[in-house]
């Protein structure tokens, strides 16, 4: 099986040179015969892509210890969905896993658009075989996960060796998340060579209009929800996992998994303008190229060990590859923008300075600007070191003191922007969308301070997060108020014909509302308390009105690790509330440890108990309970970024009713029917 | 437009309506407040808080004063952050003030013993980078509307005349008829 997939890797980038040189012979020379073989090549390469990664985790699965890949990352006793997920846990499974996801991609592509934009699909097809071909050439002559163990025999002879078990998984990767965590993340990461690759395509091909806006929409959101869900995921497991009470701690891959949700972020707000108006041809081409540039910028901060971190579980010499690829496709594209920048000329003009266009072009500004801070930030101690010889550390208070202030305007276009009409807005207009909320908010702001609310970032986020949240329920209240009005329904039936009409915008509107509660989620990191105690049994801790007693402690043998864990009684005012079971696991197959954290979540707050270990100076259990308010409120905005973000992905049910309406009355009783009713069309701002 | 359709006054039940809405809210956040008014970090230990500027070197990526050690056997301080917070307790039983500590340790272990570094020389780059960022965006943003503006006055009127209006109507009947694929 390692030597079928290791063939089929092979293979699979001897396809993809044919598909890429084929495809370009196809471009120049435009023969039907030539594009079709090349398509052809193009989805072999992908199901030859899905036979080796099939391979490897059929290796995995069958306890194959003759492959160094595998020995590395497994062990016999690790149950066997992290044997699944161990597929990824190092360098060279985590780079055929890229190609994996990348494959089911390209193959989707190549499928939905057959036959379909003769002019463009060629383009578009060499370019994602081109983002092929350098994962294939990484996975084939780089980073194989298929080489094979063995030594010199004392004949010189070389000899395979096969070992009785393997090192097994990273502790700290043993947990769920960590099985859907990267798949997630990386399906966020390879999406977005899909809008790259069209953008490229369209400038390339010079093809006509915003249509490759159109096509790659869905794609482009795609990736983004994906993106943004992996890195909600990443935060829940540091959460969970690392036991350090936190979420995000600004590291260099959690920075480098955010600059290209940043950008593409902005690239899905600023293609509206393209899309409406069709002005910003040249930025909204670069976003998508800058995006896609991050996502391999990204991926070889992780891999190259240029900075140091606590994730960067795959690290290893192969940094210069990735800098020579973001090298060319840099070139590539300053090339192919500086030969077609005629082509993407707008054809409009900004009537207002208070506009929608003009709201995007801010929010654009703030979301790179936040992208350049994470940039700066992660990269400044290689500048330092670079420029002055002197190594400095850029942890969470550098981070915190940058991002917050650029953070908190975001929040406050996320309420502006939206209500802000194409073209120009009157003044009358931003006082009856915006008056209301805005005061609302300042005075919620002022009795958050007379209250006892002192920290001002904390404040300005509350004040804010009421505003924006008041704009969104006002933009849906006044559209489903018109909708009720003219059909007789009820409100809350406005509310889902409104939505389902412009599910796109609507369903950006719930994104929003996500963030506001993302947002507000944060705001509680300001009020994190925690305690750090030896508890033998019948100890007690009390942390804010928590009161916690460690009642028993127990120790389990399970065949992949010992468990230690203790018994925590949790009460309140006198009343028990629950029973928490924080455990330290030994994992002997690689002498390491990891926390089961155990969280006491609602609403106001995360009671959140570490069970430490034993404590090396009393030899007493150690118990450290943090109390962190409103981090339910990230998670919970999470799954509403991920509904709306969803809801912006369906089609917009108005064409079919309105055909309905004039057909229907005209088939069933053409000579009695009252004339067919007038379609009900409500126009949105957007 | 939906402007059109906002037109019309609100009706004394919706007026009520509002009025609800918004005291509703006032309650919400009043109801919340007190969970703002908590203390901020009650770490009884002055030397955990000062901790968490200054780095732990045993790999965590984390501060001194929150090193949990992923992966090693006991998850609380390591031997390395330890040490440092009890140098930072010996310093201040002394009587020395924050700063003065965090420049003590700054002179034993360089700058990268500081979580953030010190807004000095050098390091000014980091601090002021985003803000040039942002000068440097807003100035071509602003350039970018004065020339799509400058492009609105240039344009010549030929042709019969085309409300904003009509133009985009005929943009979205365009956009509803071309599939979405």
């Amino acid at each position: 099986m390692d030597l079928f997939g290791s063939f089929a890797l092979l293979l699979a980038f001897l396809c993809g040179l044919y598909a890429f040189g084929g495809g370009i012979a196809a471009i120049v020379t435009r023969r039907p015969l030539l594009i079709k073989s090349a398509r052809h090549a193009g989805m072999a390469v992908c199901v030859l892509i899905w036979l080796g990664f099939g391979s490897l985790a059929y290796l995995f699965q069958t306890d194959n210890f003759s492959m160094a890949y595998v020995v590395e990352h497994s062990n016999r006793t690790l149950p066997a969905f992290f044997k699944f997920a161990a597929i990824w846990a190092g360098q060279q499974g985590s780079l055929l896993f890229w190609s994996f996801l990348l494959s089911i991609y390209v193959f989707s592509v190549l499928v939905t658009y057959r036959g379909k934009h003769p002019e463009l699909m060629p383009y578009v097809g060499v370019v994602m075989v081109g983002v092929q071909l350098f994962f294939l050439t990484l996975n084939n002559f780089i980073a194989s996960p298929f080489q094979i163990l063995g030594s010199a025999a004392p004949s010189g002879a070389l000899q395979w060796i096969l070992r009785a078990d393997g090192n097994g998984l990273n502790p700290l990767l043993q947990y769920p998340e960590m099985v859907i965590h990267p798949p997630i993340l990386y399906s966020g990461y390879t999406g977005f060579t899909i809008p790259f690759a069209f953008a490229l395509a369209a400038l390339l091909g010079r093809y006509p209009g915003e249509k490759w806006i159109h096509l790659t929409r869905r794609w482009t959101m795609i990736a983004w929800g994906f993106q943004g869900v992996g890195i909600l995921l990443g935060a829940h497991w540091a959460y969970a996992v690392l036991g350090w009470g936190g979420y995000w701690m600004w590291d260099p891959v959690e920075n480098a998994s955010l600059m290209p949700w940043l950008t593409g972020t902005a690239f899905l707000h600023s293609v509206m303008m393209q899309e409406k108006r069709g002005m910003m041809r040249v930025w909204n081409v670069w976003l998508v190229f800058t995006t896609f540039l991050l996502t391999i910028f990204g991926t070889f901060l992780t891999r190259s060990g240029v900075v140091n971190s606590v994730h960067a579980f795959a690290q290893s010499s192969i940094g210069p590859w990735f800098l020579s690829f973001i090298g060319l496709v840099l070139l590539v594209c300053f090339v192919s923008f500086w030969r077609n920048r005629d082509y993407l000329r707008s054809d409009n003009t900004l009537d207002s300075l208070v506009s929608r266009e003009s709201s995007f072009l801010f929010n654009n500004l703030i979301l790179l600007v936040a992208c350049v801070a994470v940039i700066s930030g992660t990269l400044f101690p290689v500048l330092s070191e670079w420029v002055r010889g002197t190594k400095i550390s850029v942890g969470v208070p550098f981070f915190n003191t940058i991002n917050l202030p650029i953070g908190l305007f975001l929040l406050f276009l996320t309420g502006v922007g939206p209500l802000l009409a194409w073209r120009k807005t009157s003044l009358a207009s931003l006082r009856k969308n915006f008056g209301g909320p805005l005061l609302i908010g300042m005075v919620v702001g002022v009795v958050g301070m007379a209250l006892g609310l002192r920290n001002f970032y904390v404040v300005v986020c509350l004040a804010l997060s009421v505003f924006v949240t008041l704009t969104i329920l006002l933009e849906f209240y006044r559209g489903a108020r018109v909708i009720a009005s003219r059909g007789n329904s009820n409100l809350l039936s406005g509310v889902a014909q409104l939505t389902m009409r412009n599910t796109r915008r609507y369903g950006g509107y719930v994104v929003h509302f996500g963030i506001v509660l993302i947002f507000i989620g944060i705001s509680g990191t300001a009020f994190n308390q925690d305690k750090q105690a030896d508890m033998p049994p019948g100890a007690q801790m009390q942390i804010g009105s928590y009161r916690l007693t460690h009642q028993t402690f127990d120790s389990t043998e399970l065949p992949n690790y010992t468990s230690e864990r203790a018994t925590i009684a949790v009460d309140r005012g006198g009343k028990q509330i629950i029973m928490l079971y924080p455990e330290k696991r030994f994992y002997p197959s690689n002498q390491e440890s990891g926390t089961m954290v155990a969280i006491y979540s609602t609403l106001k707050e995360d009671l959140y108990v570490v069970y430490a270990g034993h404590s090396p100076e009393t030899q007493q259990p150690v118990i450290h309970a943090y109390l962190n308010p409103l981090v339910k409120w990230i998670w919970l905005g999470g799954a509403i970024v991920v509904l709306g973000t969803l809801l912006a992905l369906v089609p917009n049910r108005q064409p079919m009713l309105a055909l309905r309406a004039v057909q229907e009355p005209s088939r069933a009783a053409p000579a009695l029917s009252p004339a067919p009713a007038p379609v009900q069309h409500y126009d949105g701002h957007d | 437009m939906i402007d059109a359709h906002h037109a019309n006054l609100p009706c004394p039940s919706e007026v009520r309506a509002w009025r609800i809405a918004v005291l509703i809210l006032l309650a919400a956040a009043m109801a919340a407040a007190p969970l703002f008014a908590q203390a901020p970090v009650q770490t009884s230990d002055r030397a955990r808080t000062l901790g968490k500027q200054l780095m732990c070197t045993c790999g965590c990526g984390d501060t001194a004063g929150s090193c949990s050690h992923p992966g090693a056997a006991f998850s609380g301080p390591c031997e390395i952050a330890k040490a440092k917070l009890k140098e930072v307790d010996e310093r201040m039983s002394r009587g020395e003030s924050d700063s003065a500590i965090l420049q003590a340790f700054v002179q034993e272990y360089g700058e990268a013993a500081l979580a953030a570094p010190p807004a000095r020389g050098f390091n000014w780059f980091a601090y002021t980078f985003p803000a040039v960022a942002f000068a440097i965006g807003l100035a071509l943003v602003l350039m970018v509307i004065r020339q799509w503006r400058h492009r609105m006055v240039m344009a010549p009127a030929s042709g019969p005349g085309v409300s904003a209006e009509m133009l985009e109507h005929a943009r979205r009947q365009i956009e509803r008829e071309m599939p979405d694929d």
